[in-house]
């Protein structure tokens, strides 16, 4: 009975919780702005004064489902707007290779090779109805696998256009930094905010502590190639980095 | 303008406690420090194998056989043993590395001396094997007949055994039992729970004892190594997206009200595990493996030769990776599907249903000899602390369909045998004239006039109880223990 007692209590306390953390989440990383974007369970899409509890946007409130992983289905349709064009100007997908002749399968399809989707869950409604949404240890094995792949096609694209040959804006991963001169810190800032747009949806600040945490990746791409802060190679890396690190993420990964 | 305060509605409020119970499902994992490794000795955990018998397994040629010249099963009454549709189907009906199964008795029944069960011919392979001992391996046996499946859907049964709580609709309820058996250390084993070619679940339980999936022997290469090394973050790279996937954002508290952002932190960690030179190695099942280990079970379940590759695909190669996953302690509970192929509507089950049982019965009897011969670090056989249990979705009637086959029959059978279960009897009957399955007193196994029938809830907690583990996750399903299943 105790326990049952002070799960209740818990249980009570969990949505307010969940209220308080949001609100505090007020500076820094702002919410996803009135663009409709589901907000999830109980976020509100507009806040009041910061320190007003109880008062809830209803205008822009709607009930959404829990959330839940991306089906597999979503995931592969996503790939090829957040990826872009690969180098011969066709959809990103994940290029799992088989056998000895390397044949190239989209990962995320099913029926056996190099093809995964049977393992990741999809349903073939003969023996499987229905999807799991877990993510699970062999979900996130195969997601490095895709995020590696993926990114080094992204990599392998924006080279293609040469440091200073098409515009910037034909550039997916390195938009809005150089990366055949060093770039400056402003330009990484705002190529880390341009990206967490691009693959995640989200607005974020400079200051964000989400830029924060991927200019550290950045910097650790640029390192683990040993070449200099700077050096093409190594700026390259670390916006590979970036992008394996965001297609990994959950906010990636979870609707 | 102001806007007026809210009144939360109850569909939002309840909303938001889903969400929150939905937390609280996972209150182990969100709320309490993981055990550690260290503190727990993989070679002190019961250990279980499920093997499942996909497609609905015909009783009548295993585990509930009937005598063919008892003229009361000539298809003249309620039972069909159709031994003359076998023994007249010409040369490879019955035929099974070169023994014609039908031959082993006059009766059909396999009975070994000593043995106090009936089985069928498709069980001649494992009747009649002996550990390094000398020893039946019936001895272990229990028998479980007249289960009442109470679907003839094959997902519904297969989920039904699954996670010993009947579906909702066609989606499974509650966890897999081997999730649940793992649930408890998760972090004492490197895969604690793997799932071979089946389904796995999990409600609410350590994300960390969720099954792992592996189709067959050629996913294992594609698990174990990166699929492209080349592309492989390196050095700092790869030690900040681990330190990357572990910060936590504003976002992420909101979108962790289900546990969802945990879980999904939890699974990337176990993928790092996953990559490991050492589980790799002992996973090398190619067709000219270089490890010892593997070479040892590929020689014990006779994986050599030629056709290696298609016994590496088929039941042999799935109880062999299960025999390592169990046998390196890489794996508390292992799930396997032998086969998906029992379903023989057709008068392919004349041709199918007794070989391809007899593979799957064989691939059972070399795992249970092979646990049996291995030692755990402390000297013990690994076999003393694990459980072994055989099921299908359903059995399949009684009697011969118009096209030669047999369809589905809502009461099956199973086997269950190990740790704290007591051997060498048959417990539940089914009838002598139409084969449904009949009541029993669950607290002495005698068949009784009226009563319950046994259900996978009672098979599960009987298991669950006999390993001295809790059976609280079919306790919705009202479970009764089984006691002569007891070795106590």
């Amino acid at each position: 009975m105790n326990r049952a007692c002070s799960r209740l209590a818990l249980l009570m306390a969990l949505p307010l919780a969940a209220t308080l953390l949001a609100l505090g989440c007020a500076s820094g990383d702002p919410a996803p702005g009135p663009t409709g974007a589901s907000t999830g369970a109980g976020i509100p899409a507009q806040r009041e004064a910061a320190g007003d509890l109880t008062e809830i946007d209803t205008a822009v409130h709607t009930a959404t489902r829990q959330v839940r992983r991306i089906s597999l289905d979503s995931l592969q349709a996503s790939l090829g707007i957040v990826a872009g064009n690969d180098i011969h100007g066709q959809p990103i997908y994940w290029r799992a290779a088989y056998g000895v002749n390397k044949i190239q399968f989209d990962g995320l399809n099913s029926g056996g090779y190099s093809k995964f989707g049977d393992e990741l869950g999809r349903p073939n409604y003969l023996t499987e109805t229905e999807e799991s949404f877990l993510t699970t240890a062999l979900y996130m094995k195969f997601m490095r696998d895709l995020a590696t792949n993926v990114c080094s096609q992204m990599v392998e694209a924006d080279r293609a256009y040469g440091p200073s040959s098409l515009p910037a804006g034909d550039r997916n991963l390195w938009r809005f930094a150089p990366v055949s001169t060093p770039a400056s810190e402003e330009q990484v800032t705002q190529n880390l905010q341009y990206l967490v747009l691009r693959f995640l949806a989200l607005k974020a600040t400079s200051d964000a502590p989400l830029v924060a945490s991927l200019r550290e990746v950045y910097r650790a791409g640029e390192t683990s190639t040993g070449h200099l802060s700077g050096d093409e190679d190594a700026q390259i890396e670390g916006w590979r980095g970036v992008c394996i690190a965001m297609l990994e993420s959950p906010l990636f990964h979870l609707d | 303008m102001k806007r007026p305060k809210i009144r939360i509605p109850r569909r939002r409020a309840l909303a938001g406690l889903g969400a929150s119970m939905g937390a609280l499902a996972l209150g182990d994992l969100v709320l309490s420090p993981p055990a550690h490794a260290d503190d727990v000795d993989p070679d002190e955990q019961p250990l279980l194998v499920v093997f499942e018998f996909r497609g609905g397994f015909d009783t009548l040629l295993s585990l509930d056989p009937r005598d063919h010249t008892d003229p009361k099963f000539d298809g003249s009454g309620g039972v069909e043993t159709g031994y003359h549709t076998l023994t007249n189907a010409g040369a490879g009906a019955t035929l099974f590395q070169g023994t014609d199964l039908s031959q082993g008795s006059p009766t059909g029944l396999i009975t070994p001396p000593g043995s106090n069960i009936d089985f069928g011919l498709a069980m001649t392979p494992i009747a009649t094997a002996k550990d390094e001992n000398g020893k039946g391996l019936f001895e272990d046996f229990c028998v479980i007949r007249g289960i009442n499946m109470a679907t003839l859907s094959h997902g519904v049964g297969s989920q039904y055994f699954n996670t010993g709580k009947f579906p909702r609709a066609l989606s499974a309820s509650g966890s897999s039992l081997g999730t649940w058996w793992a649930r408890e250390n998760p972090t004492a084993f490197k895969i604690p729970n793997l799932a071979i070619a089946t389904s796995s679940y999990n409600e609410g339980l350590d994300p960390r004892a969720t099954g792992l999936y592996i189709g067959d022997y050629t996913l294992l290469q594609k698990i174990f190594y990166p699929i492209d090394d080349s592309q492989q973050p390196h050095g700092d790279l790869a030690h900040a997206l681990t330190k990357f996937q572990h910060q936590t954002h504003c976002l992420d508290h909101q979108f962790d009200a289900g546990g969802r952002v945990s879980l999904h932190r939890a699974a990337y960690d176990s993928s790092r595990t996953l990559l490991s030179p050492e589980i790799a190695a002992q996973f090398d099942f190619t067709t000219n493996p270089t490890v010892e280990s593997v070479k040892a079970i590929y020689d014990h379940f006779g994986i050599v030769g030629a056709g290696r590759e298609g016994l590496l695909k088929g039941p042999l190669g799935r109880a062999a990776i299960a025999a390592q996953a169990i046998t390196q302690s890489v794996s508390q509970t292992v799930t396997v599907r032998l086969t998906e192929l029992l379903d023989t509507h057709f008068d392919s089950w004349k041709d199918l249903q007794p070989t391809l049982q007899a593979s799957c019965w064989d691939a059972v009897a070399k795992f249970i000899t092979y646990a049996k011969s291995q030692k755990d670090s402390k000297g013990k056989s690994y076999w003393d602390r694990m459980t072994v249990v055989c099921v299908s979705e359903f059995s399949r009637t009684p009697r011969l369909n118009t096209r030669g086959g047999r369809d589905h029959w809502l009461y099956s059978s199973a086997l269950v045998a190990g740790n704290g279960i007591r051997g060498n009897q048959v417990i539940g009957q089914s009838s002598d004239e139409d084969y449904s399955g009949l009541p029993i007193d669950m607290k002495t196994g005698a068949i009784i006039e009226q009563g319950p029938l046994m259900r996978p809830p009672d098979v599960w907690a009987t298991v669950l109880h006999a390993a001295g583990l809790s059976y609280e996750n079919v306790s919705n399903q009202s479970p009764v223990l089984i006691e002569p299943m007891l070795d106590s």
